[in-house]
């Protein structure tokens, strides 16, 4: 007999290792695309891209207590056949695709997920009218040879609806430390909120339902600047479809452009919600989150870093396709995949959105009060109503694109200041005191907010006339 | 703590809480060496809190931080006692800056200004992060909704008489955007509009320093032990409402249980994050105070004072307020010196 080396997988590696490459969210988050891939299963793909509210009637709810997790949904279930089969295995095999826009490709996010958060778990689920239960027991990891799950029947009255839960018991003790007092539980469930909000706030725009501990997640819808004339602040936009791939591009400001005064806010370390970024969606799903690095083409060819200059530009691009393995996302759903080669176009489309609005920033530079006349007669709308909107819409906000190399573009043409005389910027600091006493001699009330560039700025138009009176 | 409010002393609402505080550190003294402790505060140049820290408590380590050149050099003319240290600096330089080595402190960050919330709660973090266990800190911020109204971008002209024309919903929603704008990420995610009322404002920025402080403090033993107990919360109004939060840094949860007993009869203590005591007491005759006390305490006084009195003296509110206080309640006369 030949002699061979042993190449089994061992246990450890897949209850051990494999889950320390995932934070406890995100083997959460792994755990309810299951359930969006389950919708998906259901309805099948036929308009899933233009139906508003495609994931409406469904629903997902998390339960956590200092000693269990459950996650319970009426996403259809896993058919008896795919249990028995691949389900359960650790990882998926080639055949298993399905020809469906999931995000879920590898196989590995239920069983990493039940891992991560304890040792015993009992998958119960409805398929088809049949209910059963898999289940996992503490003993099952301490056996090196047998890699099977027990299934009991059930009856179909034990399930109210076509769904499947996910119980996880016996918590690991790092999760103990985490849920075992009221105050860290609900700080926990904070945690985990923004989480879901950040990477589902379009899956619930669109009808899904998420609760944790019976609370309702609402969605948190992205708005873009768009103004109603020929000119003015608008998004860039770009649409193509790449194979099974199609992308949607937007980029554009959230928010007016800051004022020197919030640039300096910036600086002394006051904490503000910074929106700006690029948003990333593969399949509806957030795989990456108000990114301000290389990664989505901020400081490099040509455009520049992220500095709080750029604090009102957002973008976000969405991928959708019924291969998931042409999305480009890491294996943990949460990052691009730099490789993909469909990225690396539309990367560039990113980079030149992003110019555009840098730039604006930059000529406006030092005449933000002149800008904000702009920014402000602007509406905020929801990027997702101005990428659905049909041409009509689209023109009546003065968004007329153009079709060329099989794509759809629209590049704005946004406000430019009077090129009467270039302008340079000038700063110096001065004592507090001092700025109250001339904030208190131009406007002889103290209770009006302080704005030192203001004051610079008067003291300056005042020596100014004055110089000029002197000449004539 | 400015110049603005002379009559600071005299806030009957905040002279309460201040002895609440007092009396919440007596109880603690049976347990806790009170009188070796730090105390820091904003004394501004009327030390009110420093003159009850010294005499009730002997406490005599007292720093009071102060930004204001002037009011500095006041505060210093001021001073009641020569243990107390005057720092000219900002507080969040002074936070950042201070080492206690393994010295405990008392510290109360005395706020006012609504509009630097985000650098205040920042403050209260990171005072946290450099806390002792055993340290009590305290914080007042401004809980006046209103207050959130104003101006957001400071091109804006100024909006009070277009919040006039506004409806309910349009001011909530108006306020949650500005609130988000100043705190960020330290803003719990279930907030919403409705809540931006004046009785449930100061809930919401209780939740969002228990929010802020476990994200500094999440205990994680055996290397990250420390937690904070919430002690008590109050809210109170002399002109604004404020909001008042104490606790105490802990590293071991017996110890939360011996506070506990300790603080088990006095009962403005809640040990918890969001049930805040409301201080709103009536002005009352010398007579009327008299007549009231007599009765006190009994079960159902604010009955039998309705059913002797044979006028109304206050809301009934009002009147549960000051059965809650009564032994706090400030005597102001009027002295010729």
């Amino acid at each position: 007999m030949a002699v061979t080396a042993n190449g089994m997988p061992t246990k450890e590696f897949f209850i051990n290792m494999l889950t320390r490459d995932i934070a406890l969210n995100d083997a959460i988050l792994d755990l309810l695309d299951n359930c969006l891939d389950g919708v998906v299963r259901q309805k099948g793909v036929d308009g899933k891209k233009e139906d508003k509210n495609y994931y409406k009637g469904y629903s997902a709810s998390i339960t956590i207590s200092k000693d269990s997790f459950c996650i319970q949904d009426n996403c259809g279930g896993i058919p008896r056949d795919v249990a028995e089969k691949n389900a359960f295995r650790m990882g998926r095999t080639s055949t298993t695709g399905d020809g469906l826009p999931t995000v879920g490709i590898y196989g590995i996010g239920m069983k990493r997920a039940i891992f991560k958060l304890g040792k015993v778990a009992r998958v119960r689920t409805k398929n088809a009218g049949k209910a059963y239960c898999v289940k996992i027991e503490k003993e099952w990891a301490e056996d090196a040879d047998h890699w099977e799950f027990p299934i009991d029947e059930l009856d179909e009255k034990d399930i109210p609806f076509e769904g499947t839960s996910v119980e996880v018991t016996e918590l690991n003790s790092i999760i103990q430390n985490q849920w075992n007092t009221e105050e860290k539980l609900k700080y926990f469930v904070e945690t985990l909120t923004t989480a879901i909000k950040t990477s589902y706030s379009l899956i619930i725009q669109k009808g899904f339902e998420i609760r944790i501990n019976d609370k309702i997640i609402q969605a948190n819808p992205v708005e873009l600047l768009v103004s109603t004339g020929e000119k003015g602040i608008k998004p860039y936009i770009f649409e193509k479809t790449y194979g099974s791939v199609s992308v949607s591009l937007i980029v554009g400001f959230y928010a007016p452009t800051p004022s020197e005064e919030e640039l300096d806010d910036g600086t002394e370390g006051r904490r503000r919600s910074e929106d700006a970024g690029w948003t990333i969606v593969c399949n509806d799903r957030v795989v990456l989150y108000n990114d301000k690095t290389h990664l989505t083409g901020w400081g490099e060819a040509g455009v520049p870093s992220y500095h709080t200059q750029f604090i009102g530009i957002k973008g976000i691009v969405t991928f959708e396709s019924t291969n998931p393995e042409e999305l480009p996302m890491t294996t943990t759903k949460r990052g691009v995949d730099l490789s993909s080669s469909i990225y690396a176009d539309v990367k560039n489309k990113m980079r030149d959105g992003l110019k555009t609005f840098t730039q604006y920033t930059n000529v406006w530079k030092g005449r933000i009060s002149e800008e904000r006349t702009h920014s402000k007669e602007a509406q905020s709308i929801p990027y997702t109503k101005i990428l659905e909107a049909d041409d009509a819409f689209r023109e009546s906000y003065g968004i007329k694109a153009k079709k060329y190399a099989g794509a759809i573009v629209f590049k704005p043409e946004l406000p430019k200041p009077k090129q009467d005389k270039p302008y340079v910027i000038i700063r110096y600091s001065k004592p507090r005191e001092d700025v109250i006493t001339l904030h208190e001699f131009f406007y002889k009330d103290n209770s009006l907010p302080l704005n030192p560039s203001e004051i610079g700025a008067k003291c300056f138009d005042i020596l100014l006339e004055q110089s000029k009176e002197q000449k004539g | 703590m400015s110049e603005k409010q002379p009559f600071y002393h005299l806030r009957p609402n905040k002279y309460i809480d201040r002895n609440l505080f007092t009396q919440c550190l007596f109880y603690l003294k049976r347990i806790l060496p009170i009188e070796d402790y730090y105390y820091i505060g904003f004394g501004s140049f009327l030390f009110d809190d420093f003159k009850m820290m010294h005499t009730q408590l002997d406490i005599s380590n007292m720093i009071s931080i102060e930004n204001d050149p002037n009011v500095c050099r006041r505060a210093k003319f001021n001073k009641p006692y020569s243990c107390i240290q005057i720092e000219n600096c900002d507080s969040s330089d002074y936070i950042s800056s201070m080492d206690m080595g393994d010295k405990n402190c008392i510290f109360w960050m005395d706020y006012t200004s609504p509009s630097d919330l985000g650098r205040q709660i920042s403050d209260f973090c990171s005072l946290l992060d450099s806390s002792n266990p055993k340290d009590i800190i305290r914080i007042t911020l401004n809980a006046n909704p209103a207050a959130l109204n104003g101006k957001i971008q400071s091109e804006d002209e100024d909006d009070s008489d277009a919040i006039a024309m506004l409806t309910a919903e349009e001011v909530h929603k108006k306020r949650l955007t500005t609130l988000k704008a100043r705190i960020g990420d330290y803003l719990p995610e279930d907030v919403e509009p409705d809540q931006m009322t004046r009785g449930a404002y100061p809930i919401v920025l209780l939740r969002t320093l228990e929010k802020a402080a476990m994200s500094v403090l999440f205990e994680n033993p055996p290397y990250q032990n420390r937690f904070i107990l919430p002690l008590f919360s109050s809210v109170y109004e002399d002109g604004q409402q404020m909001l008042t939060l104490t606790g105490i840094v802990l590293d071991d949860r017996d110890e939360a249980k011996s506070v506990k007993e300790c603080l088990s009869k006095f009962s403005p203590i809640t040990f918890s994050w969001d049930k805040p005591v409301q201080i709103e007491i009536p002005p009352l005759t010398q007579k009327e105070i008299i007549y009231i006390n007599n009765l006190l305490p009994c079960e159902n006084a604010k009955q039998q004072i309705k059913d002797n009195l044979s006028f109304s003296i206050a809301k009934d509110s009002a009147i549960d307020s000051y059965i809650s206080f009564y032994k706090y309640y400030p005597n102001f006369h009027h002295v010729s010196l």
